[in-house]
């Protein structure tokens, strides 16, 4: 098909690039500088889309980011994005688009035959209808969305990159229209740093569209000038194809640069989107302002039109839309697309004014060229389905609200409406200000401003170019110098321009129809999600009356143009029905996202394996040479098990726990927390965070602790050295490192300031590994040869310092197997290198590395707790049978202490800490599994505790679990049971906890 | 229960000396090096890392300091000082970090001890953390990647900030014009690394020892 709606000259395309792109499987050409939309009117594609609810045909109507209808599916596979503005995507070689609306396909449409049953679906109606029954819903909806067809997700993984940029700047400046580049560049030449963005393809807003003297010279001209000065300058970012979409607190703007979406759908090298993090001392929004349309019977017909549109399309793209134009308009700027459209040569048939009159220079310019201008007259209904074919134009009164005389037909393929222009008030309403109605600008304008943010142009309804860059001038320099740059003096020539004639535009939403609301073919306001002027008068008779509610019952400004077209009209429609003033009535307010954003441009490179850090201690790459399978343990990866070829899980930790029972194993312990603590109150300080005493601990010593939160509930534990009086090493769980850190400096400098103590953390300074099993002591004397390694010289819980391997380091005979046990610290450097000696000194011993998994069973053999797993921050040290871990005669209190007084701790009913031997030896408890007494009891059951953790264990040859039960300590011997979900239901015998070596001579030996 | 990690288990002999062995933190990785490259980075091997505290207000201890570390103390929020031996950064009002490269971590703190009195604490942090360079043309643009801090503007030559850098916390020190250091906590530099390389990629990275 060839471009017949393009013109042979003019236009801010490239003739000689011609692009190849499809449209719903048509193969069409476009050129450079072409939008999809541009491009698909310059081949006279009318239907673009099917509506959301009535399925009518649907084609352009705008240019811009409120376009309702051109919304496409772009791309296809792994790439494809749903929702895509044809008026915003540029063409590109190869680009291929499906209309994202329109089940089966765009030209036959089933749901059409529903739509036209349209009366049967008022606002409501899904609600109304498909209420019963309730568990059917999900059924109903199923086919709705599927009948709603908004674009679907890509299923497979994008393949693009996209990452976030944090920019800093004195003054951001959102909008490159002529007030937003004026502003930039008054501000720039304070010297402040500046970041100008604009959604576009290239910076100009209006000035592409409308060429008004500018110096006398053209507008394009002063645009190129100010552009490439603005580009040149090292204090300014110019960043066009951005959009910001959120205005946040502290005047924190996020806006997304499209990078290569213009070039294809993949991007071939590099980011696709850019999302940039700005910061910004002053905030001036010269986001400009969107065209209104009017609201008519049949105003959804394609070939209907923004008037500003029409006449962009001709401009920009040399594109004109049709042959027969015929404009309705309420002010003077409708006028521009009869001129521009009678300039290319092309016929128009009429311009229906509502207004009594106008002496407006573009209202001279249309007559000079002998356009018809019928005054007090509107359009009020269009003919056509997939495309208008002719228009009723009729007189109405003065006051908009009536139909006053004679209906006349004319012949029209396109009807350009405009209503009047609505400030683009989105991003002032993200900071949570309300915009305010103006009679004057007959729009909303900003509210008042909450952060440091200026406006400028026509977001305040300032649509004379001249105000547009006088106070663009003005406003940029006001707010470089709030910035701290200049005295908020102009430091620039500003350029000379005329300002135009203009007739008062009439505020006319609805246009009057012959019959009534209720009777008159459907009048759209909100195109995308099917919202009519009747629908929303029945939403106020049925008592919505709040416009929140309007807008829920109706879905007006719910889809993804967030209503940007309709919005207003829908108020002053509900605001007419419901007999108040459109101030009175308000406004529903805008949310980021401005436009649709990718979740990719929002994830950044936070994604896959960059998502969160992953920690790995020094000898992580001996793990995974050695064929580890890792745990996440916070942002840890431990060794889990070491799976020997054929072996299964359990026949892995089989072997690695009989290994460590019978020779020796050895475990990565270098996660778990280090704090080192100096100073002479240490002892006092840990006395106050632990539950147990350490006023006697010796140098050389160390000592199982337990902390505490304030509600009496364990928090953390560890072992503590002491290093020397006024020096220990606290150890912490794994998880609990950073916050019992923050824990221990928050008690110290808000409550106990007094105490003379200092911590660090050594966590990552300490390369741990604990040597276990009869064998270990045989293991570190090949490696250490300057501690007495003597049972009696080196006792269970004392620590030396010594060389092993010929390392400086530290060795803690403390075990959580129930072992002999010795912990190794050496400098983290050195980590690797002395693991794989301790690895050669075993080999004898066959030394069995062993991970997570195994280090969990051994101590469940021998009852030790683990925080966070055993616990929930639901138990008292004595709910877990460590009474003796908590200090009597401490002099100052301990942290949890005084809570262990509330009735609800000290009650005789509490869970209890108890171990559990399953009728069945084999069967392995679920963790989590609820116990309770009575298994026939009906459901719901009483719940009487659960499992904390459960096992299978070699050496006891059984399985084990540990559980927390309600008065568990009473009840030993006794029968619990474990109903599951399937339906089994677990017999367990209550028991001690420890289930191995109950007397604990192995770690003594 | 994944394992991503970067390992290339030809790097190992690297940093061999001695009859012991030691790794940096960054031993396992390796990179070609590009042309032209728009980031160079160096992990600076070995380094004496040292975490002192001790109260800015007790002259004795500032002046001790001084006598051992030949500079003094930066008590300046966010600042630092440098001499021939070592580099001071302030982290905290009672915290600093010393760094150096030709002195062990034990000397500095016997020094530290034998002139120090009351109360304060010195910290070997030497294992624990890592010190990385980053500098060329396009150092900054990677810097706004990977953190929210005004780095075109509020981080002048001699600046020292604990920051983020991706999800890592660092130290981030201008320490010559262009020419940045970045202490990185060892099990966060492979992650530190991965991000690095990936936000350079578009400038193109170069490696030195």
């Amino acid at each position: 098909m060839s471009q017949k709606n393009r013109l042979a000259q003019g236009g801010r395309i490239d003739r000689n690039k011609a692009l190849n792109f499809s449209f719903a499987g048509q193969h069409y050409k476009g050129y450079e500088g072409d939008t999809l939309a541009s491009a698909l009117l310059a081949n006279g594609v009318d239907v673009v889309g099917r509506s959301f609810k009535y399925s009518r045909a649907r084609g352009i109507t705008g240019h811009g980011s409120e376009e309702p209808n051109g919304v496409v599916q772009l791309g296809t596979g792994d790439t494809t994005v749903p929702n895509v503005r044809a008026t915003q995507q540029e063409l590109y070689s190869g680009l291929v688009s499906n209309p994202v609306a329109g089940w089966p396909n765009v030209n036959f449409d089933l749901m059409s035959y529903l739509g036209k049953a349209g009366a049967l679906m008022p606002p409501g109606f899904y609600y109304k209808t498909f209420m019963y029954p309730q568990k059917l819903w999900m059924t109903y909806e199923h086919f709705i969305r599927k009948a709603a067809g908004l674009g679907k997700a890509p299923t497979a993984p994008d393949p693009d990159t996209y990452d976030k940029f944090n920019q800093h700047c004195d003054v951001m400046v959102v909008g490159g229209g002529p007030a937003g580049l004026s502003a930039a560049y008054a501000a720039a030449k304070t010297g402040a740093r500046v970041i100008i963005a604009d959604e576009q393809s290239e910076m100009g807003g209006h000035l592409l569209t409308f060429d008004q003297p500018i110096n006398g010279g053209s507008a394009s001209l002063w645009l190129a000038e100010i552009v490439a000065e603005l580009e040149a300058m090292e204090n300014v970012k110019v960043l066009p194809k951005t959009t910001v979409m959120g205005y946040f607190d502290h005047n924190f703007l996020v806006a997304i640069e499209r990078r290569t979406d213009h070039l294809g759908e993949r991007a071939v090298s590099g980011t696709r989107q850019r999302s940039h993090r700005i910061r910004a001392k002053q905030v001036i929004l010269a986001a400009g302002a969107q065209e209104r349309p009017l609201v008519f019977a049949n105003n959804d017909v394609p070939g209907v039109m923004l008037a500003s549109s029409v006449a962009t399309y001709i401009k920009r793209y040399a594109v004109v839309p049709g042959h027969d134009l015929i404009v309705s308009t309420a002010n003077d700027s409708g006028y521009l697309a009869a001129i521009e459209w009678s300039k290319a040569g092309r016929h128009v048939v009429g311009i229906a004014d509502s207004r009594t009159h106008s002496d407006g220079a573009l209202v001279a310019e249309a007559k000079a060229l002998g356009i018809n201008v019928w005054f007090g007259h509107a359009v009020t209904e269009a003919k056509g389905g997939h495309r208008v074919y002719s228009a009723s134009v009729a007189p109405i009164n003065e006051q908009g609200d009536k139909v006053t005389g004679d209906v006349k037909q004319y012949d029209c393929d396109t009807v350009a409406t405009s209503g009047g222009w609505s400030p683009v008030v989105h991003l002032s309403c993200h900071t949570g200000s309300r915009p305010t109605w103006s009679e004057e600008v007959i729009g909303f304008v900003p509210g008042k401003a909450l952060q440091a943010q200026h406006c400028v142009g026509s977001i305040l309804g300032d649509h004379q170019l001249v105000d547009c860059i006088d106070h663009g001038f003005d406003v940029g320099a006001k707010a470089a110098s709030a910035a701290g740059f200049g005295q908020g003096e102009v430091l620039a020539n500003k350029p000379s321009v005329e300002r135009i004639a203009e007739g008062k535009a009439q505020a006319l939403f609805l246009v009057p129809h012959k019959k009534p609301v209720s009777r008159a073919p459907k009048q759209f306001v909100d195109l995308q999600n099917d919202v009519t002027a009747a629908g929303i008068e029945l939403a106020t008779r049925e008592g919505f009356e709040s416009i929140e509610h309007v807008k829920r019952y109706t879905a007006m400004g719910f889809g993804t143009d967030q209503g940007k077209l309709g919005n207003v009209n829908g108020m002053a429609i509900a605001a007419r029905s419901l007999s108040k003033s459109i101030e009175e009535t308000g406004t529903t307010i805008f949310r980021p996202s401005y436009t649709p954003s990718t979740f990719g441009a929002l994830a950044g490179r936070d994604a896959e394996s960059l998502f969160d850090p992953e920690r790995y201690t020094a000898m992580h790459q001996w793990h995974v040479e050695n064929g580890a399978l890792f745990e996440d343990v916070g942002q840890w990866k431990r060794p889990w098990y070491y799976p020997k070829p054929g072996e299964t899980m359990q026949e892995s930790l089989n072997r690695e726990c009989l290994a460590t029972r019978n020779s020796v194993g050895i475990l990565d312990a270098s996660t778990l927390g280090k704090i080192d603590i100096q100073g002479k109150d240490a002892r006092e300080f840990l006395n106050r965070v632990y539950t147990n005493a350490w006023s006697k601990l010796a140098v050389g010593k160390c000592r199982y602790g337990l902390m505490l939160k304030e509600d009496g509930m364990i928090m953390d534990d560890g072992v503590t050295s002491c290093l020397a009086d006024d020096h220990f090493i606290l150890t912490t769980t794994t998880g609990g490192a950073a916050n019992v850190l923050e824990w221990l400096e928050l008690w110290h400098q808000t409550e106990w300031p007094e105490l003379d103590v200092f911590m660090t953390s050594v966590t990552d300074h300490w390369s741990t590994m604990t040597i276990s099993g009869p064998n270990a002591r045989k293991v570190l004397a090949k490696v250490c040869d300057d501690i007495d390694l003597d049972k009696d010289a080196f006792k269970f819980m004392d620590w030396r310092e010594g060389t092993i391997a010929g390392v400086k380091g530290r060795v803690f005979r403390i075990s959580f197997t129930g072992e002999l046990s010795y912990e190794i610290n050496v400098p983290a450097n050195d980590g690797l290198f002395v693991w794989e000696a301790v690895m050669a000194a075993g080999k004898e011993f066959d030394i069995t590395p062993y991970g997570t998994e195994t280090m969990h069973v051994l101590r469940a053999e021998k009852g030790f707790i683990i925080v966070g797993q055993d616990t929930d921050g639901s138990v008292t040290p004595y709910d877990m049978d460590m009474g003796w871990c908590v200090g009597k005669n401490k002099e100052f209190s301990f942290i949890g202490k005084r809570s262990f007084d509330r009735p609800d701790t000290k009650k005789a009913a509490r869970k209890q800490y108890v171990g559990l031997k399953t009728k069945n030896p084999d069967e392995v408890l679920p963790e989590g599994a609820q116990a309770v007494w009575d298994p026939e009891q009906a459901i719901p059951m009483t719940m009487v505790g659960h499992v904390t953790s459960s096992y299978y264990s070699a050496v006891v040859g059984r399985s084990i679990a540990l559980a927390v039960i309600k008065e568990g300590q009473s009840h030993k011997g006794d029968t619990v049971y474990f109903p599951l979900a399937d339906g089994r239901v677990i017999e367990a015998e209550i028991c001690d906890y420890v289930f191995y070596d109950p007397k604990g001579e192995r770690q003594n030996v | 229960m994944s394992n991503s990690a970067t390992f290339d288990f030809s790097a190992r002999a690297k940093n061999t000396q001695g009859i012991t062995r030691r790794e940096t933190p960054l031993h396992h990785v390796t990179h070609k090096n590009v042309d032209e490259a728009g980031v160079r980075f160096c992990e600076a091997s070995f380094y004496a890392h040292l975490t002192l505290r001790g109260n800015p207000e007790n002259a004795d201890f500032v002046a001790g300091v001084e006598k051992v570390l030949g500079t003094a103390l930066p008590l300046t929020p966010l600042t630092s000082r440098a001499c021939e031996r070592c580099h001071v950064f302030w982290i905290g009002p009672d915290e600093w970090l010393i760094l150096a490269a030709n002195l062990s971590p034990g000397e500095i703190e016997t020094s530290l001890r034998a002139e120090l009195t009351g109360h304060f604490s010195v910290v070997d942090v030497s294992g624990g953390q890592t010190l990385m360079t980053l500098s060329g043309r396009a150092v900054q643009q990677v810097l706004q990647k990977s953190c929210g801090y005004d780095i075109e503007a509020e981080f002048p030559v001699g600046k020292v900030i604990t920051t983020h850098f991706a999800k890592a916390t660092v130290v981030l020190h201008h320490q010559v014009e262009g020419s940045y250091f970045m202490v990185v906590r060892r099990s966060f530099a492979d992650y530190v690394w991965r991000w690095l390389v990936d936000a350079s990629d578009e400038y193109g990275l170069s490696v030195s020892e």
